[in-house]
């Protein structure tokens, strides 16, 4: 008889590195079936006590870009001339930077709910991760209606193009970006909360040096320094150009493809390490 | 997984029969929450920096203790190891590291072929999904397909016995209804080795034998490790017992009685006493025969066994009376033995001191352990003057654990009232 064996061990899983990238990719793939049953199980769950339902994955972005929007017409703040109408542009820059947002907070979400069942059962945490990241590509095929949206408002103002078919491209390495930082947080934000805590503070920070709600900043003063050190600027620059005005600056789109490789190897790295740690977390977190 | 290179075991093939191997485990826990955080960083670190150095840890840091030491044991298939223990003795960190969810600090453990876990049964149910839909994305966490689960899934609801209920949210289900669901869905799973975790403890008595029967269908062809802290279950099932203490095998015995009989000596008595202080217990012997049995004895099953009593009541003219009883070990009333005269009344005493002699009969109780209760109360106003547990321990040994607390074997007359054989089923 030829069963399969199954060894548990001291040694470190890294022993053998490209072993263990490939156990983790093929546990994923095993797990597909699950996470299709774990993602259609949350959303029907997630709006089954609730009337507007869906709407609530609508009702963020437009809220802040109507508080913003009220902000600069009423001159209370003065955020300098953007190339297209300033809704379109902050709306636009919230659905991107909202994509990274929840992708880098959704190893950490996918995590938590999923610890109730990978401390008590061998099941591969990577499963509850990917349903996270599915939830946020569902969310934005729905934000999409706000896209169209935006356009009918200011079809005069904008310029729609080929590059729209490069969207969902940019807003992929957007996501892979968010999705490979949030993976470093998980073995330290489920030992610490400070973590968590520390994060929720910095986000804003981040978005403000980021063209979301100020157009990119010009000259050498130091928003303009972090503006352009700032890795998400060319996603969002890029992506909403492709969006509303056709080919965008090449220096731009280099820098932004350059996180292409970036985000995977980071990527890869955070699982290995995420499945490293797994065995120290469950000893502190589940016993 | 495979087999790391430098380890070298005897390959399964030279024994095939051998499912789960686990050689010279052991386990170190952190008492401190704070300092077990860091460790945990640390240890994580020292995996990812120094990935061939040897993680083999055999020194305790500070605050650190063996929660599993050096256990070592085989488990054949067809074979059931039962592992008994108390509270805290470590069978909960090993079932943790035999189901890959922890890993040895020392040590390694080898298994082969499916293995099944009925241990957190119903982890991951959604409250306010159906219970079909809770066996899908359940079954899916088992490690089942969804064309396994879609030709088992009319097997589990019938098992489950929930029918009527099966489109309803499992939110509305009682927390009976959860578990037969939990375990009909784990149970389906056709595993070479099995590991069950208390999983009979749950449920009403009807499903508790419909499980029992249900494990051991699956004991057949499996690797059964067994956690339980009810002996009768350990003494039907397992094949093989170890006792465990402090992170540690006390017994391996392939005699699960004598395993029985070692969990249960280890079993401490918390007596407690509260009262009065008008009343006294000042000695409590047993004697067999009139020979005095001394502390912790060992009695057969069926034995005639007596107490005598010396207790001592103060109170000017008031009368009292004395309760005795014997409690199992979760100091659970057995037996109650009322002080009757020779009228049949109830026994009144005086204040002053008393040395009762009180015959017990002959005890008919199933194998395990068992205590004293003494209480004295007073005639009139009820008081309870004292009530003391936990009194001269005992234990009784019998050749085979009953299902029940008191064992009477009775002869029997009988009569064949039909000749006709009856068919094998």
């Amino acid at each position: 008889m030829n069963l399969p064996v199954t060894t548990y061990s001291p040694e470190s899983p890294l022993r053998n590195p490209l072993k263990l990238i490939l156990t983790i990719f093929a546990d994923i793939w095993r797990s597909r079936e699950l996470i299709g049953m774990l993602f259609v199980r949350d959303l029907k769950a997630a709006y089954r006590q609730s009337y507007l339902g869906y709407i609530w994955i609508l009702l963020p972005p437009v809220a802040s870009t109507a508080a913003w929007y009220y902000m600069t017409s009423q001159k209370l703040i003065n955020v300098g001339s953007t190339d297209i109408p300033y809704p379109a542009f902050v709306m636009i820059g919230q659905i991107i930077w909202g994509t990274f947002t929840a992708a880098f907070g959704t190893p950490q979400a996918g995590f938590n709910g999923g610890s109730a069942v990978f401390m008590k059962l061998k099941v591969p945490p990577e499963a509850f991760i990917a349903n996270s990241v599915a939830k946020i590509i569902f969310d934005l095929l729905v934000k999409t209606i706000l896209i169209i949206a935006i356009f009918a408002i200011f079809w005069g103002d904008l310029n729609l193009t080929w590059t729209v078919l490069l969207v969902p491209f940019g807003l992929a390495i957007t996501m892979l970006l968010g999705i490979s930082l949030g993976l470093f947080m998980v073995p330290i934000g489920s030992l610490y909360t400070d973590i968590g805590r520390i994060v929720v503070i910095a986000m804003p920070f981040l978005m403000y040096t980021t063209p979301v709600i100020f157009p990119l900043a010009k000259g050498d003063g130091l928003a303009a320094t972090l503006m352009s050190w700032n890795p998400l600027s060319p996603a969002i620059e890029v992506t909403r150009c492709w969006l509303t005005q056709g080919a965008a600056d090449p220096n731009l789109v280099f820098n932004f493809l350059l996180l292409i490789p970036i985000s995977l190897i980071l990527g890869i790295i955070g699982l290995v390490i995420l499945r490293i740690a797994m065995p120290h977390l469950v000893v502190r977190m589940g016993m | 997984m495979s087999r790391s290179s430098e380890i070298t075991h005897p390959s399964p093939d030279v024994d095939p029969e051998v499912l789960i191997r686990v050689n010279k485990v052991s386990k170190k826990f952190c008492r401190d929450f704070k300092k077990s955080l860091w460790y945990g960083l640390r240890d994580t670190a020292a995996d990812i920096l120094h990935p061939k150095h040897s993680s083999e840890d055999s020194k305790l840091r500070p605050s650190e203790f063996w929660a599993n030491q050096k256990i070592s044991f085989e488990v054949k298939r067809g074979e059931c190891l039962g592992l008994i223990g108390h509270n805290g003795a470590g069978k909960t960190t090993l079932l943790k590291m035999l189901n890959g969810l922890i890993k040895p600090d020392t040590g390694s453990i080898e298994m082969w072929g499916r293995i099944g876990a009925l241990i957190a049964l119903g982890a991951g149910f959604n409250p306010i999904l159906t219970g079909r839909e809770n066996i899908y994305i359940n079954g899916s966490v088992l490690g089942l397909t969804r064309k396994e689960i879609d030709a088992k899934i009319d097997d589990i609801i019938n098992f489950a016995e929930i029918e009527d209920a099966i489109d309803a949210p499992v939110r509305t289900y009682s927390s009976g209804m959860q578990v037969r669901l939990g375990f009909s869905i784990a149970s389906s799973l056709d595993p070479d080795v099995l590991i069950l975790d208390e999983v009979l403890a749950v449920g009403d008595a009807g499903f508790v034998v419909k499980c029992l029967n249900r494990v051991r269908e699956l004991a057949q062809n499996s690797a059964i490790i067994f956690v339980s802290h009810q002996m009768q279950y350990v003494s039907n099932f397992c094949t093989r017992v170890i006792v465990m203490d402090q992170g540690m095998p006390l017994l391996d015995t392939s005699n699960p009685g004598e395993g029985i009989n070692c969990y249960y000596g280890q079993m401490k008595f918390i007596g407690s006493r509260s009262g009065t202080g008008n009343a006294k217990l000042e000695s409590f012997e047993i004697f067999q025969d009139d020979t005095d049995l001394g502390s912790d004895p060992v009695i057969n099953q069926g034995q005639d066994i007596q107490a005598l009593v010396g207790f001592s009541v103060d109170g000017f003219q008031r009368q009292f009376i004395v309760r005795v009883l014997i409690d199992d070990e979760a100091q659970t009333p057995i037996i109650a033995y009322p002080l009757i005269d020779y009228s049949g009344d109830i026994m009144r005493f005086d204040s002053g001191r008393y040395k009762v002699k009180v015959p017990l009969g002959e005890i008919d109780l199933n194998a395990g352990v068992y205590s004293f209760m003494v209480a004295i109360i007073d005639d009139d106003t009820q008081a309870i003057e004292l009530r003391e547990s936990g009194i001269a321990p005992f234990s009784v040994v019998a050749d085979r654990m009953m299902w029940s607390k008191v064992v009477r074997p009775v002869k029997v007359d009988f009569e064949k009232v039909d000749i006709s054989p009856v068919e094998n089923v």
